[in-house]
C-alpha cells in the first residue's frame, strides 16, 4: 500500500472539508488514481443519517500522485476532519511552494500500545517546508493518526445511496441560501423537528417548507422566484451527469396542471436540513432532487466539475395521528 | 396562560364580555402592511426581558403591547399607527356591512389577543437580520443590491383567529400564523381612577419628580451599573438651591441640580453623577404638596431617594439603548415611569414608538410622614444604609462644618480636605466643636480623633475594614 501526493495548492480540499467539518468529528477518506471521496457516514445507521459524499478530481489538485494498493489502487482511511482542516490551513498561512501528503506505517518500536486500541495505526504525513525572514528553510511536518480500513464490512457499509427514482428536480438559485436563515430560528424548539418540504410542477413551480408547534405557531415559507422544477425521464439513471444534464437542457413535458400527483412532499429532521446551509451558501451551482425517500443536494463548488458535494437527508416518516 | 385561573380582575372584564356576545353581530377585523421590519424587530425585542407573553391591543389609534412581571413591573409598547403603509380596523355587521360611525355603543373599538410576543420578535428579528446580508454577500450584483425590501403584513380576524404576519420580498415569502390565546393579565388602564384597584401605573395627579434624559448617556450608565453586580439601585435628585461662595449667608444662590445613581453590590457602595449640563439632564423638577392648597402639587427645591431591585431595573435596558429621549416620572405610591421615546432613522416623518416601563420602588418612606412634614431626605437616606458607615451629607453643609472648625481653630490647621473623619463626626457635631476647641493644636486633633474612632470601632460601630482596605465613603 503506498500514497505519495504533492500539491501546491489545496484550497478545493480546504473549502471541501471546511463545508462538512461541522456536520461530523471522522471523515473516510477515499483514494483512487482518479478521484478522491470525502464521504461523510455514520457507521452505526447508514440509512437514517444525513450523508455526505464529496467527489474530487485528483489529477487537478493534486500534480504528483501515486497510488498503489492490492485492491484495485484504492486506499480507505478514517481521519478526524478537524485535525486535517487545521493543518492545511497551516499551509496555507505557511507560503510555502509545495505539500507533500504519505501514508505511513505507525514507528512500532515507538508508540507502541498507544493507539492500536483504536485501530489508528496508521498516520497521515503532512510536509512542506518554507523560508523565513533569514532565509533560513523552516521543514514542517504533522503526522495526523488514520485508521486504514481493509475488511470487506467497512467498505459494503461505505455505498453510496442509489437514487433509483427521482420524483422532482429543481436547481436552487444562490439566494436561496436565505431561507436557511428564516429557518434558523425555529430550531429552538426541540420537541417539534420536523420540516416539510413540499414541492411541485404545478402553476409555475413552488417550493415551499411547512413547520409546525402545535398552541404556537404555524410557518410557512415559500420561493417567490421563479423556480424550473422538472421531473426527469423514469429511465434515466442518476449520476452526475445526468442530473446536470437535466438541469441544464429542459427537456420537461410540463405537468399536468390537473394532476395533484403532481405535488410532492417529504419531512425532514429540520437540524439535518440546516446543516447544509453552509454547502448551499458556498457552492456555485445546487440542484435539490426530491424522491420518495430523502431529499438530495447535489452541489458544484465550483463552476466546473472538480469537485462535487452532494447531500443525503433520509426523509421521516409523520405518523398521520 | 391560558386563563385556567380567573382573577377578579378578569371576571370584572368577564362581564364587559357577556356584552360581546350581546354585540356578537359585529366582527371586527384588522389588517396592515408596513416595511419598517427592522425597527419593529427593534422595539419587540426591547419588551420581551419582562415577559414573553403579552396582551397586544388593536386599535384605530395603533397597536399596544402590554406586558408585566410578578406585579412588580409592567410595559406597554405603543406603535403609532403612521409606521404602516396601510393600517386599517374595520368593522362589519351580520350582512358583512362596513360600519363607519361609532355612535352605537355595542360597536367594537379594540381587539384584545394574547400573544407570545417573543416568538413575534424572533420572527422580525431573522427577517431583519437576514435581508440585509444577503445585499453584502453579493456587492458587485447590482441587481441585489436593489433588491425589494421585505413587505410585513399583519391580519388578525378577531377571537379565535391566529395572528398572521407575512414577510413577503422578491425571493421569498414567510407567512407565520402566531396562535393567541387569553391572558390573563389585567389591562391596567382600564380600571385607571378606580380607588379600588391600585395599578402600577403613574398617577400623573401625585406627581413627585419629573426627568428627561439624554438616552445614550442613560443607557451607558446602566451597562456600567450592570457591570458591576449592581443588587440594588438608589436614585437620588436634588434640586437644592445653595449658596455661592464661601460665606453660608452669600446672597447668590443657584439651583444645584443633581441626578446620582447609587449602586450597592458585591463590591459595596458606587455612586455614579449623572451630568448636569442642560443637554443632557434637560428637565429635574421636583413636586411637593402645597401646604395651602389640598392635593396640589407645587415645584419644590428639594432632595429625594427611592430605590429599585436592579435584576429588574435593568430590563429597561435594551429599550433604552434603542430610544433617543427618555422621561422619567416618579409619583407618591413609589411607581416609576421610564418612558422612553424610539425614533426610526429610516423613516424620519414617524413621530416614533413610545415604550413605557413601570416599576414599583423597593420601598417608600414617604407614605405617612410625607403629611406631616415635607421630604426628609436626610433621615431617609440614613435609615437605608443600616450599617451606619453611610450618612447623608451634602456638600454645602459639609463645608460649611469645615469653615466652622477653621473658625474655631483660629485657621491655626492646615487646610484639610474632606475626609472620612469629617464625615463621621458629623452626626455628633455638638460635642465634636467642643472637643476641637480643647485641642488648639490641629495635629493634636487629629490624632485625638483617629483614637476616638478607634474606640468607635472597639464599640463595633465605626469603621468596617476588609482586607486592610477601608471601603469608600460615600458623600452625596
Amino acid at each position: 500500500m503506498k500514497l505519495k501526493l504533492r500539491t501546491q495548492s489545496t484550497e478545493a480540499l480546504k473549502t471541501t472539508l471546511s463545508l462538512i467539518s461541522q456536520i461530523r468529528r471522522f471523515v473516510i477518506l477515499q483514494f483512487t488514481p482518479s478521484q478522491l471521496q470525502v464521504i461523510l457516514v455514520n457507521g452505526q445507521s447508514v440509512t437514517l443519517e444525513p450523508q455526505v459524499w464529496c467527489k474530487l478530481n485528483m489529477t487537478t489538485m493534486f500534480d504528483q500522485i501515486e497510488i498503489q494498493s492490492l485492491r484495485d489502487n484504492t486506499i480507505l482511511l478514517e481521519i478526524n476532519v478537524e485535525l486535517l482542516l487545521q493543518t492545511l490551513r497551516n499551509f496555507d498561512r505557511a507560503n510555502s511552494d509545495g505539500l507533500n501528503i504519505r501514508l505511513q506505517r505507525k514507528d512500532s518500536a515507538g508508540g507502541q500500545g498507544v493507539n492500536t486500541h483504536n485501530g489508528r495505526t496508521a498516520s497521515l504525513a503532512l510536509f512542506y517546508s518554507n523560508f523565513n525572514a533569514n532565509t533560513n528553510t523552516i521543514n514542517h511536518t504533522f503526522r495526523i493518526p488514520v485508521k486504514i480500513l481493509k475488511s470487506s464490512h467497512d467498505s459494503a457499509m461505505l455505498r453510496e445511496p442509489e437514487l433509483s427514482e427521482v420524483d422532482l428536480i429543481m436547481r436552487l438559485p444562490p439566494e436561496f441560501v436565505a431561507t436557511y436563515k428564516r429557518l434558523e430560528k425555529f430550531k429552538k424548539t426541540a420537541n417539534n423537528d420536523l420540516v416539510t418540504i413540499k414541492a411541485t410542477r404545478r402553476s409555475g413551480g413552488f417550493l415551499g417548507f411547512v413547520l409546525e408547534e402545535d398552541g404556537k405557531y404555524k410557518v410557512t415559507i415559500s420561493w417567490n422566484q421563479q423556480l424550473e422544477v422538472q421531473k426527469p425521464n423514469a429511465d434515466a439513471n442518476f449520476d452526475s451527469d445526468s442530473i446536470r444534464l437535466a438541469v441544464l437542457k429542459n427537456q420537461d413535458q410540463g405537468p399536468d396542471e390537473e394532476d395533484p400527483s403532481e405535488d410532492k412532499e417529504i419531512s425532514v429532521r429540520l437540524k439535518d436540513w440546516q446543516m447544509a446551509s453552509k454547502i448551499v451558501a458556498t457552492c456555485k451551482t445546487v440542484v435539490f432532487l426530491i424522491t420518495p425517500r430523502e431529499v438530495v443536494l447535489h452541489c458544484m463548488l465550483e463552476d466546473s466539475e472538480d469537485v462535487e458535494i452532494i447531500y443525503y437527508i433520509a426523509g421521516i416518516r409523520r405518523d398521520p395521528f | 396562560m391560558t386563563g385556567l385561573f380567573v382573577d377578579s380582575q378578569i371576571s370584572s372584564q368577564g362581564s364587559e364580555g357577556d356584552n360581546d356576545t350581546h354585540r356578537g353581530t359585529y366582527l371586527a377585523s384588522f389588517s396592515a402592511c408596513t416595511t419598517q421590519v427592522a425597527h419593529l424587530a427593534d422595539v419587540f425585542s426591547a419588551i420581551t426581558t419582562l415577559n414573553p407573553q403579552a396582551l397586544m391591543i388593536i386599535k384605530p389609534s395603533g397597536i399596544v403591547v402590554y406586558s408585566e412581571y410578578n406585579h412588580v413591573s409592567n410595559v406597554q409598547l405603543n406603535v403609532d399607527p403612521s409606521l404602516f403603509s396601510l393600517f386599517s380596523f374595520l368593522v362589519r355587521d351580520a350582512n358583512d356591512v362596513v360600519i363607519l360611525s361609532q355612535e352605537d355603543l355595542d360597536v367594537p373599538t379594540e381587539l384584545r389577543l394574547g400573544v407570545d410576543v417573543s416568538l413575534i420578535s424572533d420572527a422580525f428579528a431573522s427577517v431583519a437580520a437576514s435581508s440585509p446580508s444577503t445585499k453584502l454577500k453579493n456587492p458587485n450584483n447590482p441587481a441585489n443590491n436593489h433588491s425589494d425590501p421585505v413587505t410585513c403584513y399583519f391580519t388578525y380576524n378577531g377571537e379565535g383567529h391566529p395572528l398572521v404576519i407575512e414577510f413577503e420580498d422578491n425571493l421569498m415569502s414567510e407567512k407565520i400564523e402566531f396562535l393567541t390565546f387569553y391572558t390573563d393579565f389585567a389591562y391596567p388602564y382600564d380600571s385607571l381612577g378606580d380607588s379600588e384597584h391600585e395599578e402600577l401605573v403613574i398617577n400623573h395627579n401625585q406627581i413627585q419628580s419629573e426627568l428627561i434624559l439624554k438616552s445614550d448617556v442613560f443607557s451607558n450608565l446602566l451597562a456600567d451599573l450592570h457591570q458591576i453586580n449592581t443588587v440594588e439601585l438608589y436614585i437620588y435628585l436634588s434640586n437644592e438651591a445653595r449658596g455661592l461662595g464661601k460665606s453660608k449667608n452669600s446672597k447668590i444662590r443657584f439651583t444645584d441640580s443633581q441626578l446620582n445613581f447609587i449602586s450597592r453590590g458585591p463590591i459595596g457602595h458606587l455612586k455614579l453623577i449623572y451630568p448636569s449640563e442642560r443637554t443632557i439632564l434637560e428637565k429635574l423638577v421636583l413636586y411637593g404638596k402645597d401646604p395651602t392648597k389640598k392635593y396640589n402639587m407645587v415645584p419644590v427645591n428639594t432632595s429625594l431617594i427611592s430605590c429599585y431591585n436592579f435584576a429588574n431595573f435593568i430590563k429597561i435596558f435594551r429599550a433604552v439603548k434603542l430610544s433617543s429621549k427618555c422621561k422619567i416620572l416618579k409619583d407618591l405610591n413609589g411607581v416609576l415611569s421610564i418612558q422612553l421615546l424610539c425614533k426610526n432613522n429610516i423613516l424620519p416623518t414617524y413621530a416614533g414608538t413610545l415604550i413605557t416601563f413601570h416599576h414599583l420602588e423597593v420601598s417608600s418612606y414617604l407614605d405617612e410622614d410625607f403629611q406631616k412634614d415635607q421630604v426628609e431626605t436626610a433621615r431617609n437616606f440614613n435609615s437605608i444604609f443600616d450599617d451606619e458607615n453611610y450618612e447623608y451629607a451634602t456638600d454645602a453643609n459639609a463645608k460649611e462644618i469645615a469653615i466652622e472648625e477653621y473658625q474655631e481653630l483660629d485657621m491655626e490647621a492646615e487646610k484639610t480636605r474632606l475626609t472620612y473623619a469629617s464625615f463621621m463626626n458629623q452626626p455628633n457635631s455638638n460635642s465634636n466643636g467642643g472637643k476641637m476647641a480643647d485641642n488648639n493644636r490641629g495635629q493634636e486633633g487629629l490624632q485625638k480623633k483617629r483614637k476616638r474612632e478607634d474606640k468607635l470601632d472597639d464599640n463595633g460601630k465605626g469603621i468596617h475594614t476588609v482586607g486592610g482596605a477601608v471601603e469608600v465613603p460615600l458623600f452625596l
